[in-house]
């Protein structure tokens, strides 16, 4: 058995055992086996049903779409260190949300009608982001990364200030809510929102597994994908499309859950090497294994209260980012 | 057999190429000569079907060039670009491997294939090497294995193999080497069409010449028909003088003003 495969198994078992533990784990603590030879009390098996397993379903669909779609971004601007908070596509996604539910209820639509509202808006924002970057990293020589994320800064200034405008005419409850979601926050995941998010997130990794040939391929630039047979912009359209979505509705159920886009395929590269038809899915495992988590280090961190998963992934992601870019010093001069 | 037919390309009032009529055979070795901005890359852009915004007409094989769809493409030709770009830490194999990208290869005839080219371009060393760290000739090896990789596994046999500056970075001895394979490739039947600047190197190894100034074609042909003072001189603005050498089967030109300096 190969080193890899051994550390492939490994993980595994450990979102296995996260998993498994993110049941168990929070403010009230289950037994597994109590439930399920079903001697638990009402509270228990609503807990279990209602709170613990849609958020850990979630966490696995939400950490398994930003690693993936990091990964696929970084693939389709040929640089490593781009991640969706950085150019701005999380920040179109956020202010579209809040567009939504500040105003969403003038529409006065049904539960299930406003609850696909929201990512379908959050879906927009990222789209409405993604493209804008694209077509200017398009036309974009060799200071690419640089100028991708100063357009970023320029973008979410853009998308911050709209926001901070919708917020200005929102009510004291919508604000806290809105502080909260804004950071990341896993607590309130329900079943609708696992019903979404697991077969995006399967559907994204399939597509992107699929076409993973063609993403190395892309990163010999767009000339030599052509020679290559890829059908240049028909791909690079589906993973805009694609990680639009992903993120547009991780972002919209969620909030803004960052780095783990940037951190989880930087890592599997490190062990795995460069092809994508390996990183895609090991990152979608060791993304909803990281996220699986920082949920479980935010619930447990200030019992009985809780943390935003989002402060928990942005400080592990941002320092990670910080050693990243004195690591790649040179190229960016 | 490939042929253009009164093809020209203007990019607003800039006129890249003028009016271009060639032909060029497979089972040859053909080299495209002349200054920088002389169209040399254009056309080539053209040849390999990424820029279609030409006029005139172009058959590749008796199809018109511009219905063939992508993958059309990538089963007759294979392309070497000028640059490389490195934006990930591909082993050298991976990238090699990239060749066979557009086609369904078994293991069997890939590593086949994988073994002749590596030992022709004596790169077995550096495919494990990631190509962020070879130097730019092992990285120019490293390519042109891909594209040889994509050309064999083709399933249009024999294809074209279009090259830009295929010296590049290359040392004196790689370079006789690697044109010495390309050579052999010709006689079973690719059609190897090169960008060269090297007028000598072109001469030794290739057999079929289109000489291109200011985006027309001074002459296209046969090393007898090109290879003359007066249409080298013509071709790169600057008196050519040929020069024999005893034992070797070509001639040899050398830029005048250098010669006088030189004596």
């Amino acid at each position: 058995m190969t080193a890899s495969k051994k550390t492939t198994i490994s993980l595994f078992l450990l979102v296995l055992v996260l998993f498994i533990s993110s049941l168990k784990y929070g403010a009230v603590k289950l037994s597994l086996s109590t439930l399920f030879v079903g001697e638990a009390s009402a509270l228990q098996e609503y807990v279990f049903w209602q709170l613990r397993l849609p958020r850990s379903l979630a966490g696995i669909g939400v950490g398994c779409l930003l690693a993936v779609c990091g990964a696929a971004l970084q693939g389709l601007f040929r640089n490593p260190l781009v991640e969706p908070g950085l150019i701005g596509v999380t920040t179109g996604a956020s202010a579209a949300a809040v567009l939504v539910i500040s105003f969403g209820s003038w529409l006065s639509l049904s539960a299930i009608l406003g609850g696909l509202l929201l990512p379908l808006a959050a879906f927009m924002g990222a789209l409405l982001v993604s493209f804008f970057i694209y077509k200017l990293s398009q036309s974009a020589g060799k200071s690419q990364i640089a100028l991708l994320i100063l357009a970023g800064v320029a973008v979410n200034a853009i998308f911050g200030a709209l926001t901070g405008f919708v917020l200005n005419y929102s009510s004291d409850a919508a604000l806290r809510s809105f502080t909260f979601w804004a950071m990341g926050d896993l607590s309130g995941a329900n079943w609708l929102q696992v019903a979404i998010i697991l077969p995006l997130a399967i559907a994204i990794l399939t597509y992107l597994s699929r076409n993973a040939a063609d993403l190395d391929a892309l990163s010999l630039g767009e000339q030599a994908a052509f020679h290559l047979g890829v059908d240049v912009q028909r791909i690079s359209i589906h993973i805009i499309l694609l990680t639009a979505l992903g993120i547009g509705a991780a972002v919209a159920f969620f909030g803004a859950i960052g780095f783990v886009g940037l951190v989880v395929p930087h890592m599997v590269r490190k062990i795995y090497g460069a092809r994508n038809a390996v990183i895609i899915p090991i990152s979608a495992l060791l993304g909803a294994g990281l996220l699986m988590a920082a949920d479980l280090v935010a619930r447990l961190i200030i019992l009985p209260a809780e943390l935003p998963i989002g402060i928990v992934t942005s400080l592990i992601g941002g320092p990670f980012f910080l050693w990243l870019l004195i690591q790649n010093k040179k190229k960016l001069a | 057999m490939i042929t253009l037919e009164a093809v020209s390309l203007n990019i607003g009032q800039k006129m890249l190429l003028n009016n271009v009529n060639a032909s060029i055979p497979r089972a040859s070795f053909t080299a495209i000569l002349g200054n920088n901005g002389a169209g040399k890359s254009t056309l080539l852009n053209i040849l390999t079907g990424e820029n279609q915004r030409y006029t005139g007409l172009y058959y590749f094989d008796g199809e018109h060039a511009k219905t063939l769809s992508v993958n059309h493409w990538a089963a007759r030709r294979a392309v070497l670009p000028q640059m490389h770009l490195q934006s990930a830490e591909y082993t050298g194999e991976e990238v090699i491997r990239m060749g066979a990208l557009p086609f369904v290869a078994t293991p069997y005839t890939l590593s086949k294939h994988l073994e002749e080219i590596s030992t022709a371009l004596g790169i077995h060393e550096i495919m494990k090497q990631s190509i962020l760290h070879v130097s730019g000739g092992e990285l120019q090896k490293i390519h042109l294995a891909r594209v040889l990789l994509q050309a064999f596994l083709s399933p249009v046999q024999p294809p074209y193999i279009f090259l830009d500056e295929p010296a590049n970075h290359l040392d004196l001895k790689a370079q006789q080497e690697i044109f010495n394979y390309l050579k052999k490739l010709t006689h079973k039947g690719f059609g190897i069409v090169a960008v060269i600047h090297d007028i000598n190197l072109a001469a030794r190894f290739a057999d079929h010449f289109i000489l291109l100034k200011n985006g027309g074609v001074v002459k296209q042909g046969s090393s007898q028909h090109c290879l003359c003072e007066v249409s080298l001189s013509q071709t790169f603005d600057c008196p050519m003088q040929r020069v024999n050498s005893e034992g070797l089967q070509c001639p040899l030109f050398i830029p005048q003003t250098a010669l006088e300096t030189s004596i």
